[in-house]
């Protein structure tokens, strides 16, 4: 397969198929949950955080591609943009997605003014940045795989174990409550998960379109299925699928960017998916 | 049976920053079939959520099978509104059934043939069997009420509380849902439900709580649900009793 592919290509199709299949998992009850804006606000919120990641490592003299630092960095500052929704639904009489809405615009539009001014200052350095944007698997590391895999893996046991309380928390949270399953903690048992996947796909997908990692696959998935279970397992299917033709595709016609692939295809299988579903029930 | 399955005293509860009920007391029969009835507004929902142990409440205690809400948790099962629920979920009838016992399953436990027997069984008890793989979006709204009544059932808690379970479903349904609560009853279930229609309070309920923020009056139908009272509790004269229509 190496032989193939390229060594460089067979380490990103590994991290894609494990990342592909936990966004899946998680994204069934993103989902489910209706909080796909959400997700897509948080994705957004990392921009800021990214580019100080990165002048950070650069002032410490680090490699500029030091991941930790910039994914940390991201973590923070979607973490930040979290807060700042549920202050403004909490506390004004905003709605939820006029918040969504302003710490998307707001955090993205403040990225990129750092962004602009890293580029200014310190021409060509940024190019490990971009790859965060719009997703590049071409500088990927072994070490970058192993962290990916490994919570990738993390993500989709945590679904497993939660499955039911998540599930429930979903449908009726009443029940889950009175079952023993706080609302206030399923529902950040769930962002917490959101985040952690928006986090490790940035590399993979990017930061503006990891949304569709946890919404398209679930989406499909849903067509097919009547069963959370089953919906869950197969959106896990359909990610790492896709994730993993994505990013070979993205290999063999360089300068494509891995996540504008990945979700080119994904959007097929779903319009695959309508056209089929659709014209089976409608003949039956 | 004279012990009582809830007890209330001096409960007042805010709700979005406005006192929702007030001083309110009353006690809730165990093994009878106790209305709460009272105009929209009154405070039912804020009571309900109170003894479900869901919002926080300013003064006063409540007690279920002398118990303290944290403590009683697993004794109540609630049948929410029918217009809570999303039923576009995936799930089945038998899913939903289920979820009942994920309380008692935890996190690990697998789901047993047992546990299948005994959704199996709470589905037999609401005439639903037929219907385990039927999704919910494809149910009637009376075949919807009836899968919470079974999911209630495989709770097996001693109390159900059950939030307008008559809205909205025909006549029949109605009939074959009054049933049921009765054979629970008979199972030695408590049974509370938020009731609208107050033609109906008399036939199917043995004991009727009227709120209007506070208890205007509280025990069997007989003696409570009189027409004085009941006006009391609407704050209208001339309220045309058996519709409830001023």
């Amino acid at each position: 397969m190496t032989e193939l592919i390229g060594y460089n290509t067979a380490l990103a199709l590994v991290g894609a198929l494990l990342f592909g299949f936990s966004s899946g998992h998680v994204g069934a009850f993103v989902y489910l949950r209706k909080a796909s804006l959400l997700s897509d606000s948080l994705a957004h919120a990392t921009l800021p955080g990214l580019v100080i990641g990165f002048l950070v490592s650069a002032f410490l003299g680090m490699e500029e591609k030091n991941s930790w630092v910039l994914l940390l960095g991201a973590g923070i500052s979607a973490l930040f943009g979290v807060v700042v929704i549920q202050w403004i639904t909490a506390r004004t009489k905003l709605g939820f997605d006029t918040a969504i809405a302003a710490v998307l615009s707001v955090f993205f539009g403040f990225g990129i003014v750092l962004l602009t001014g890293v580029q200014s200052v310190s021409v060509g350095q940024q190019a490990g940045l971009e790859d965060y944007i719009l997703g590049s698997v071409s500088g990927m590391l072994l070490q970058d795989v192993i962290v990916i895999g490994l919570v990738s893996i993390m993500c989709s046991a945590a679904v497993m174990v939660y499955r039911r309380s998540l599930t429930a928390f979903i449908f009726d949270s009443v029940l889950s409550e009175m079952a023993g399953y706080a609302q206030h903690r399923m529902s950040f048992l769930l962002s917490l998960l959101a985040l952690v996947i928006t986090i490790i796909g940035l590399k993979i997908v990017g930061l503006i379109l990891v949304v569709a990692m946890l919404t398209i696959p679930a989406a499909t998935a849903r067509l097919w299925t009547t069963g959370v279970w089953s919906m869950s397992l197969l959106s896990a299917v359909f990610g790492s699928t896709c994730a993993g033709i994505g990013v070979i595709i993205s290999a063999l016609l360089p300068n494509l960017p891995s996540g504008a692939v990945i979700v080119v295809i994904m959007f097929i299988a779903l319009g695959l998916s309508i056209v089929v579903t659709h014209l089976r029930s409608s003949n039956v | 049976m004279s012990a009582n399955a809830i007890t209330v005293n001096e409960l007042t509860v805010d709700y979005d920053g406005v006192t929702a009920i007030e001083d309110v007391y009353f006690a809730v029969h165990a093994e009878k079939l106790t209305a709460i009835v009272g105009p929209n507004g009154a405070g039912k929902s804020t009571l309900i959520k109170a003894l479900l142990g869901l919002i926080p409440t300013r003064t006063g205690t409540i007690s279920c099978f002398g118990k303290s809400p944290k403590q009683y948790r697993k004794d109540i099962s609630y049948v929410p509104q029918r217009a809570q629920i999303d039923w576009e979920f995936p799930a089945n009838v038998f899913d939903v059934v289920a979820m009942g016992l994920y309380g008692e399953l935890g996190l690990l436990r697998r789901f047993s043939s047992a546990h299948k027997d005994r959704v199996r069984s709470a589905l037999t008890d609401v005439d639903m069997a037929d219907f385990a793989t039927r999704q919910i979006s494809q149910l009637s709204g009376g075949q919807q009420q009836r899968v919470f009544l079974a999911r209630s059932i495989v709770q097996d808690a001693k109390l159900i509380l059950l939030d307008e379970p008559f809205g909205g479903i025909d006549a029949k349904s109605e009939a074959v849902i009054v049933d049921i609560l009765r054979r629970q009853k008979q199972n030695g279930k408590s049974i509370v439900a938020v009731h609208h229609d107050l033609s109906t309070v008399k036939d199917y309920f043995d004991d009727v709580i009227l709120l209007n923020k506070t208890v205007t009056a509280f025990g069997p139908v007989n003696d409570v649900f009189t027409k004085t009272n009941v006006e009391k509790t609407y704050g209208v004269s001339n309220l045309d009793f058996l519709t409830g229509r001023a």
